[in-house]
């Protein structure tokens, strides 16, 4: 394990009724590094975003966060330290949009609730929500929610941010905002593992872009590399593809 | 002395069986609700052992299945052999359990009906699982819950009236006073008590209602 | 109820704990006997004005004053008051209960203060008679676990040849009211309650008595184990003799004959075997 490391998965299988889905996948990601995972629907991608932090258990396998293992009996401070972004969301739907980026900085860091306000109403106007902090979720539309999601990961201060396939539940209009906020975030230094489909966010904001199929790494590389000059047959196959749809 | 002064003179004694009434309802509801809750919670979140999944299932068929008349008399000659109980006290503990049986059925559904991505991004935040439960989950199967909550306690009203099987001397009891010390008038004094109950309920409801309004949250529709 | 348990606990501690056997001693003389009645049943028993009133609670009344006792009264329906005397959660019974042999394993009587015999009732302008009110198709209204339905059912709708269906009421005022709107076609009450009914002008009538002597008393519960049935049984007799039994009877059914005390007393009844609880000289051969 190198030392510089924020994030250091090594070798992590996970089957599901025995039909393997990981099959020892492992990589590393430095401070402010932007990492992308592509794939095929079913390369595995998302469940190994997931057993970075055991929402998925993994059957094998070590996750380092800065150092410290992540493991069954610390994985609730393990995971206030990894925010982590969903397709759908999943904001509190009985909470406001301030009361969303609040709660797990009162309830699970203990922040006292005047300096949590500060940071929420911080991390809303990071991504350009200021004015929704009274609105309910369900008032808002679906890349407003997921920026507010990008905000309430935020504002637990995380080591790292996982984000998975931010935009596929977003009609394409709205895509745009997300993407911005993401690029923004990865341009201001922000460690993150991101699953996505929007080539051109890997295109520009990845550091390095992780090529996935059947729970392996078929290839990994610069973004530059990856799309023009990708000496695989299964990678060359999967960005053309992407192009002609995306 | 006609009917209507019988009633006039005696309408302290209904109030008052009316107020038994409500001290019973208002037992047997906060024992349904806080084993309901409970029950419901180790039902959902609880070890998933037989051992105690098992014998949780048993009771709740049990009390859901057996009439409450049957009931009152199980608590109130059943228990008698062990522990001296009162007739209220035996009536608020059959009641209360068989309210616990349905309210955690109540719970159950609602807490089902919330989104697992709730949970799982309570947990993904950090949160413990107790923690998630308690400030994510709970607030919103609770505003679930109070629709189906309105329909229990409109019932358990009228199922206090069952409570005078074993001598508790509630407002139908005390309306079967006045019918027999006045030898009938059984419509007469069955409508002033079914008014009562009727205010009652909806005085709960409306109370409920008003409740839920308060917790209204935009995406939270009855 | 709790006497039993304050008197056994000391025997079962015996010694080991002083106070606590003082404590008992205390409950014991201070805990009143808790007499049972079902309070809709003029005129044995009633609630007028939030207040016990009748037959049943003046008399017991005067036996409590007569043996020196303390009572309180507990309401039941009537079909919940011999499992609650069967389960000791009242000590006495007090209404009119009539005395049967099924009741007597159960629960122990009193000699019996009261004789009824029952009534067949009909609405006012039939033309029912005492048979046909209970043959032929006829919708007889009884109170539940009462002795009317225990005789009807044995006498006729068991016999099996007579077309008749009982129709159960919580109480026979309910069963009078119903059958005034034609949802039976007559009630069997006991004659007591019957004038009750004609006195307080109700649109019925008496079709005819069936005469079975049926005797009321008091009830403990079996065994009499708060040894009380001596003292009942000597304070029902007290009070007839001093004739404060025939004012009581006189002040709720005004004109009524009185029967004896003590009256029949049925051979099946084991506490009326000489020598009956508190008047020795008394009771069956």
């Amino acid at each position: 394990m190198a030392d510089d490391l924020i994030l250091d998965v090594q070798d992590i299988k996970k089957a599901y009724d025995g039909l393997e889905v990981l099959k020892g996948i492992g990589f590393g990601l430095r401070k402010g590094e932007t990492k992308v995972l592509i794939g095929p629907s079913g390369s595995g991608k998302s469940t190994l975003l997931r057993c970075i932090n055991y929402l998925t258990v993994p059957d094998a396998g070590r996750i380092y966060l800065n150092g410290d293992e992540v493991l069954d009996t610390n994985i609730d401070a393990m995971r206030a330290r990894m925010g982590f972004v969903f397709q759908d969301f999943n904001l509190f739907s009985h909470l406001t949009v301030l009361d969303n980026v609040r709660i797990c900085q009162v309830k699970v860091k203990g922040t006292d609730k005047a300096v949590a306000t500060q940071r929420a109403h911080r991390e809303l106007e990071r991504v350009g929500l200021s004015d929704k902090a009274d609105a309910y979720p369900a008032e808002l539309s679906g890349g407003q929610q997921q920026r507010v999601s990008i905000a309430r990961a935020l504002a637990m201060d995380p080591d790292v941010l996982l984000f998975d396939e931010p935009t596929s539940a977003l009609d394409p209009e709205l895509t745009g905002e997300v993407v911005r906020v993401m690029q923004q975030l990865a341009a201001e230094g922000m460690t993150m593992v991101v699953v996505t489909h929007e080539m051109s966010f890997a295109r520009q904001a990845a550091d390095e872009i992780i090529f996935m199929e059947n729970g392996h790494i078929i290839e990994q590389g610069p973004p530059e590399a990856m799309f023009t000059e990708s000496t695989h047959e299964r990678t060359r196959a999967f960005l053309n593809v992407i192009a002609e749809h995306g | 002395m006609d009917i209507y002064d019988v009633l006039l003179r005696d309408f302290p004694f209904l109030l008052k069986g009316l107020g038994v009434a409500i001290v019973l309802l208002v037992a047997l509801l906060m024992i349904g609700f806080v084993l309901g809750l409970g029950i419901c919670l180790v039902q959902l979140y609880g070890p998933r052992s037989r051992l105690v999944q098992w014998p949780l299932m048993l009771y709740e068929r049990i009390f859901r299945g057996v009439p409450i008349i049957i009931m009152l008399f199980i608590f109130f000659y059943g228990i008698s052999g062990v522990w001296d109980i009162s007739a209220f006290g035996a009536a608020v503990l059959a009641m209360g359990l068989r309210s616990a049986a349905y309210q955690s059925q109540i719970f159950r559904s609602a807490f089902q009906s919330v989104p697992t991505g709730q949970m799982m991004a309570a947990r993904a935040m950090g949160m413990s699982k107790i923690k998630a439960i308690r400030h994510i989950v709970f607030p919103q199967a609770g505003r679930h819950a109070i629709g189906p909550w309105t329909n229990e306690f409109s019932s358990q009203i009228k199922e206090t009236s069952l409570a005078y099987v074993i001598g508790v001397v509630e407002l139908t009891r005390q309306a079967h006073y006045i019918i027999t010390s006045t030898q009938g008038n059984v419509l007469t004094v069955f409508a002033v008590v079914a008014l009562l109950y009727f205010i009652l309920n909806r005085a709960g409801n409306s109370l409920l209602y008003a409740f839920e309004r308060k917790l209204a949250v935009p995406g939270f529709e009855k | 109820m709790n006497r039993i348990k304050a008197s056994l606990l000391p025997a079962a501690l015996m010694g080991t704990i002083a106070i606590g056997s003082g404590l008992a001693t205390t409950a014991f003389a201070q805990d009143p006997y808790t007499v049972g009645v079902e309070a809709s049943f003029p005129p044995w028993a009633y609630v007028e004005a939030g207040e016990f009133k009748g037959i049943a609670i003046d008399a017991m009344e005067a036996i409590a004053e007569e043996a020196g006792i303390e009572i309180e009264f507990q309401d039941m329906p009537f079909p919940s008051l011999i499992p609650a005397l069967a389960a000791e959660k009242i000590d006495v019974l007090a209404t009119g209960l009539t005395v049967t042999e099924e009741r007597s394993e159960n629960i122990d009587f009193t000699i019996p203060w009261w004789e009824t015999n029952d009534v067949v009732l009909v609405p006012e302008d039939s033309d029912l008679n005492v048979f046909t009110a209970v043959c032929c198709g006829a919708r007889v209204g009884v109170q539940g676990g009462s002795s009317q339905q225990a005789w009807m059912e044995e006498n006729v709708v068991n016999s099996g040849d007579i077309d008749v269906e009982l129709a159960k009421y919580d109480n026979y005022v309910t069963a009078v009211d119903d059958m005034a709107i034609g949802r039976i076609s007559s009630v069997i009450v006991d004659d007591t309650s019957a004038q009750e009914y004609i006195n307080a002008g109700k649109p019925v009538k008496m079709a005819g008595k069936i005469f079975i002597r049926a005797p009321l008393a008091l009830a403990v519960s079996k065994g009499d184990p708060q040894e009380i049935l001596g003292d009942l049984n000597q304070g029902i007799l007290a009070i007839y003799e001093s004739g404060e039994w025939g004012k009581i009877v006189e002040k709720y059914i005004p004109g009524v004959t009185v029967p004896a005390i003590p009256g029949h007393m049925p051979d099946f009844v084991d506490t009326y075997q000489k020598p009956v609880a508190g008047l020795p000289e008394l009771g069956n051969e």
